[in-house]
């Protein structure tokens, strides 16, 4: 049963807005309700792409950054026809600043997102290394029994570590007695060493923490 | 205090050696486990600490370096305060901490010189009660509690025991 006319449902999804319509669709593919099949099909044509057509993710830290300033709009998105037009501007110091340089207004980016995806590296190598400290832990607890593999327990051990390590970060203590935790589960990680740590005489990090 | 550095292959200031033909990665994880559990000086300090708790828990190395509770008669945040002074005890022991991070503590010079963990881990304890204030949220920790406990006026106080 239809409670809306077409025209009355038009005029209610474009008050919306592109980010109310992309939560409204998203809200109608979670549920699976059948108003989906109301909306006007050039909409959910133009943002199938959005929910089942991710674009790749980028595989270097510079591609990511390229990304991230495409969707804030700082890199300028020029056409080759636009090009000599733009020259033309440069050499009559008529330079056109884009209209909104710092738009946000990108359906699929948002601060949440942009930090996490930018952290990902970051948070992947902080988990492993907390999961190989685990591990360490584990076996040296129990040295002389058979290798058993310890890795399931390490990875519950170590998804409890952060709610931990904001608990120890909130200990009214001074921030030096806290580092040493830092040091102890990042051990091993490429450009966590040093904090205290002396280097030995070839100024090599690594080994010496 | 008198910095100690390592040498290029890796010795320790106790003569401890890395394994050989190991990787950079391999023997700082091998490092760590020298330093913060099978050390003499830093095995010297779990008598300290399993001593304070009831004899029916085994302290584990999960429970210094994850932060792990042994048992529910510790409160969580003392045992953190607890796991970070035993940790610092066993580097300051190790001799492979700066003088100016030693300076940092704010620890009595005395006691960092004799490198004893057991009197580390306790002076360490004794700063970490004076950091806390009257108006701490470890006001009401009675007598009972093990490593410290909370004055009438909501001060802490040690009670650590250690083995003779």
């Amino acid at each position: 049963m239809r409670l809306l006319s077409d025209g009355t449902l038009m005029q209610l999804l474009s008050s919306l807005g592109q980010r109310g319509q992309v939560r409204l669709i998203k809200c109608l593919n979670h549920t699976g309700n059948d108003l989906l099949e109301c909306l006007p099909q050039e909409w959910t044509a133009s943002l199938d792409s959005i929910f089942n057509h991710p674009p790749p993710a980028p595989t270097s830290h510079n591609a990511a950054i390229e990304l991230l300033l495409y969707h804030t709009k700082w890199l300028p998105q020029t056409s080759p026809q636009q090009q000599p037009q733009q020259d033309q501007q440069h050499q009559h110091g008529a330079i056109q600043p884009s209209p909104n340089p710092l738009s946000l207004n990108s359906p699929t980016l948002t601060v949440r997102a942009a930090t996490n995806f930018l952290m990902q590296p970051s948070q992947t190598a902080r988990m492993e290394a907390w999961q190989q400290c685990a591990g360490s832990a584990i076996t040296l607890a129990a040295p002389t029994q058979p290798q058993e593999d310890t890795r399931p327990t390490a990875l519950a051990i170590a998804k409890a570590l952060p709610v931990r390590v904001r608990q120890v970060c909130r200990l009214p203590w001074e921030n030096n007695w806290k580092e040493i935790r830092w040091r102890l589960l990042q051990h091993g990680v490429v450009g966590a060493g040093g904090h205290g740590w002396p280097m030995n005489e070839a100024g090599d990090h690594e080994q010496s923490g | 205090m008198k910095r100690v550095t390592m040498n290029k292959a890796g010795d320790q200031p106790c003569g401890w050696q890395h394994a050989a033909a190991s990787s950079h990665a391999a023997q700082a994880l091998q490092l760590r486990e020298h330093v913060f559990w099978t050390y003499t000086e830093a095995s010297a300090i779990r008598p300290a600490i399993q001593l304070n708790l009831p004899v029916t828990v085994q302290l584990l190395p999960q429970h210094v370096w994850l932060l792990e509770q042994p048992c529910l008669t510790v409160r969580k945040e003392v045992w953190y305060a607890v796991c970070l002074a035993a940790l610092t005890a066993m580097l300051i022991a190790s001799g492979l901490i700066s003088a100016s991070t030693l300076a940092r503590t704010g620890l009595e010079p005395t006691v960092l010189e004799t490198r004893a963990v057991d009197l580390l881990l306790a002076a360490a304890l004794k700063y970490f009660a004076a950091c806390q204030g009257s108006a701490s949220s470890f006001s009401d920790l009675d007598q009972a509690h093990p490593f410290v406990y909370a004055w009438p006026n909501g001060s802490l106080a040690v009670t650590l025991q250690l083995p003779p």
